[in-house]
């Protein structure tokens, strides 16, 4: 009896984790008419490419946190993509102190002062970039990329990305890219199976833009 | 003429729209636009869970196992450290370079040797050195006990020849010989004689400095001033990257890319102990705790104030090849240089007053001539 409930929890268990019913889109990413190099390589934002979906039904960020940690001096990694809502973990791993904050928009946010072995949470509930800084050591920078949606991958230029466990249906896919201009198409999802969706990025109005959103 | 101003002007607007593109395309870089960041105030350091770095209050002082304190040991110790007769023209002792006056240190920029000799390193002080765990500037003894053999048989310090030398020195010298036997049940030895200074040297130790009281709870020891002076220290300053634990130092060594003065030595450093290409010019990163009492700083005692010390890390140290990734540039501003400076005048603890024990003395064997071995 114990061994028939169990094998049934199991099979609940993987009917929740793996929608039956899901697609999933790739593709390639390249760049065209993108001139210069990384805006800012201090940023560590170098040639970060964010692919996200619109229009899905699920707004709910992951349970796991991310992690940006204070250590020798700079962010790391200095680039994450979160959620919108998911927590932020931002632990102090230096023999210094650090005071982290953002002046971002309606992220706004101020740590205080604190040491190595601690850790402080935040959770930006704002889509769009979010620069993070330490009012004593100018030097660093991490930026978060807040995506309305789990459906997201991160990539850079010349490679591919892809996007799995997507519930059938039709969205809006974006990318960004720092250099280039907001790329969308529509795209529909079929229940199962794979759509392929290559990107070209091309130049044109900044980021700035993604962050009113 | 009017169509030619136009394209002039046309030109004129096309370059200012690419100036300003081309401004605006290069994003985010830091320090650019950006507003006043949140202060720090002496509140928020006053709050803090823990220090970083482990700074803290000094601990009891740690001692070997295979030496533990005992009162005679450390007066045997004590009369050892001030004992002339210690080296071979009987002119030096330990208290020459680690004098009582002179907070265990001498006050010189590089130490007197040998009949005077320039030696190529600065004294460091032996208050607090019993926490360390590696001694001399380039670490080349982890304890005391391993340490005060050095300069004992050093051709260049104190200069006795070898342990027989040394050993035949102090049993000439009864007091000394019933003292051995006492306590180690023993003859003297060159083992037993570090083992006693290293006792007595394990008494040189500063508790009691206002950070002490700070870091052990009470918030009121520090003023504001030597507050904001810690907050630049942990923060800015990023002094407790390297100056950290309860005794203000990490144990390892670094290279701050000074380039030897004219005169000065070039000085392996901690390469000599280790052979190893990183660790060339790289010395030991020394105890802040009585630094204000403790000068001329660095190993070879080339700088003399510590405000021109805190002047070479906020420029970023010297030019040097080799230069530790730890120290950059730090822009302090004149209030923090003065804020931080006022910060390491409050690690003065309790230095212990030592005077000088009577000495036991010595029966010399007239006929063999006192002057000899």
């Amino acid at each position: 009896m114990a061994k028939l409930s169990s094998a049934v929890l199991v099979v609940l268990g993987m009917l929740l984790t793996v929608p039956a019913n899901a697609g999933s889109i790739s593709g390639k990413i390249r760049l065209a008419n993108v001139s210069g190099t990384a805006a800012n390589q201090a940023s560590g934002d170098k040639e970060n490419v964010v692919i996200w979906l619109e229009g899905t039904h699920d707004s709910r960020p992951p349970e796991t946190p991310i992690r940006i940690s204070q250590r020798n001096l700079q962010f790391s990694p200095e680039f994450v993509v979160a959620v919108k809502g998911q927590k932020i973990e931002m632990p102090n791993d230096d023999d210094v102190v650090h005071n982290v904050y953002s002046f971002t928009g309606a992220s706004q946010f101020n740590l205080c002062l604190y040491g190595k072995g601690e850790v402080r949470v935040v959770t930006l509930e704002q889509t769009g970039i979010v620069d993070v800084f330490c009012s004593i050591h100018h030097q660093m920078h991490a930026r978060v990329f807040v995506v309305p949606t789990k459906y997201f991958a991160s990539s850079i230029p010349g490679h591919s990305f892809t996007l799995s466990d997507v519930p059938p249906g039709k969205y809006v896919l974006k990318a960004w890219h720092q250099r280039s201009r907001m790329m969308e198409k529509t795209i529909v999802v079929p229940g199962s199976g794979s759509v392929t969706a290559d990107i070209t990025l091309e130049s044109g109005p900044q980021w700035a833009t993604v962050a009113k959103q | 003429m009017e169509w030619k101003r136009m394209i002039f002007k046309t030109g004129i607007m096309a370059g200012l729209l690419g100036a300003v593109l081309f401004f605006s395309m290069r994003g985010f870089s830091a320090d650019e636009g950006r507003p006043q960041p949140p202060a720090i105030t002496p509140a928020m350091l006053d709050s803090l869970q823990a220090l970083p770095g482990g700074l803290n209050a000094l601990p009891a002082v740690p001692v070997p196992v295979d030496n533990p304190q005992s009162q005679a040991k450390i007066e045997l110790g004590k009369k050892l450290f001030f004992d002339t007769r210690l080296s071979l023209d009987r002119a030096s002792s330990c208290a020459t370079c680690h004098s009582p006056e002179k907070a265990f240190a001498d006050g010189l920029p590089r130490a007197r040797g040998f009949q005077g000799a320039l030696l190529p390193r600065n004294s460091p002080t032996v208050l607090n050195a019993a926490y360390n765990t590696s001694q001399f500037w380039d670490g080349r003894a982890a304890t005391l006990d391993e340490q005060c053999k050095g300069p004992l048989l050093a051709p260049a310090e104190m200069n006795m020849l070898d342990e027989k030398h040394l050993v035949d020195r102090l049993n000439s010298i009864p007091g000394y010989r019933q003292d051995f036997q006492a306590i180690f049940g023993a003859t003297p030895s060159l083992d037993n004689v570090a083992r006693s200074i290293a006792a007595f040297e394990r008494t040189l130790v500063t508790p009691g400095s206002r950070f002490d009281h700070y870091a052990a709870s009470d918030k009121n020891a520090l003023t504001e001033q030597e507050k904001r002076g810690m907050i630049v220290f942990i923060g800015k300053g990023a002094c407790s990257e390297c100056h950290k634990g309860a005794n203000f130092t990490d144990n390892q060594f670094h290279n701050l890319g000074v380039i030897p003065a004219h005169g000065s030595p070039d000085d392996p450093g901690r390469y000599a102990v280790t052979k190893k290409e990183e660790d060339r010019n790289a010395f030991k990163t020394p105890t802040l705790r009585n630094v204000m009492l403790t000068g001329p700083y660095m190993h070879d005692g080339s700088i003399a104030t510590l405000e021109e010390v805190v002047e070479l890390y906020d420029r970023g140290g010297g030019d040097g090849p080799n230069k530790s990734k730890l120290i950059y540039k730090l822009n302090l501003t004149a209030q923090e240089k003065t804020d931080l400076v006022a910060f390491l005048k409050a690690l003065n603890g309790d230095v212990p007053q030592v005077h000088p024990p009577q000495m036991y003395p010595e029966v010399f064997a007239q006929s063999t001539g006192a002057q000899g071995r």
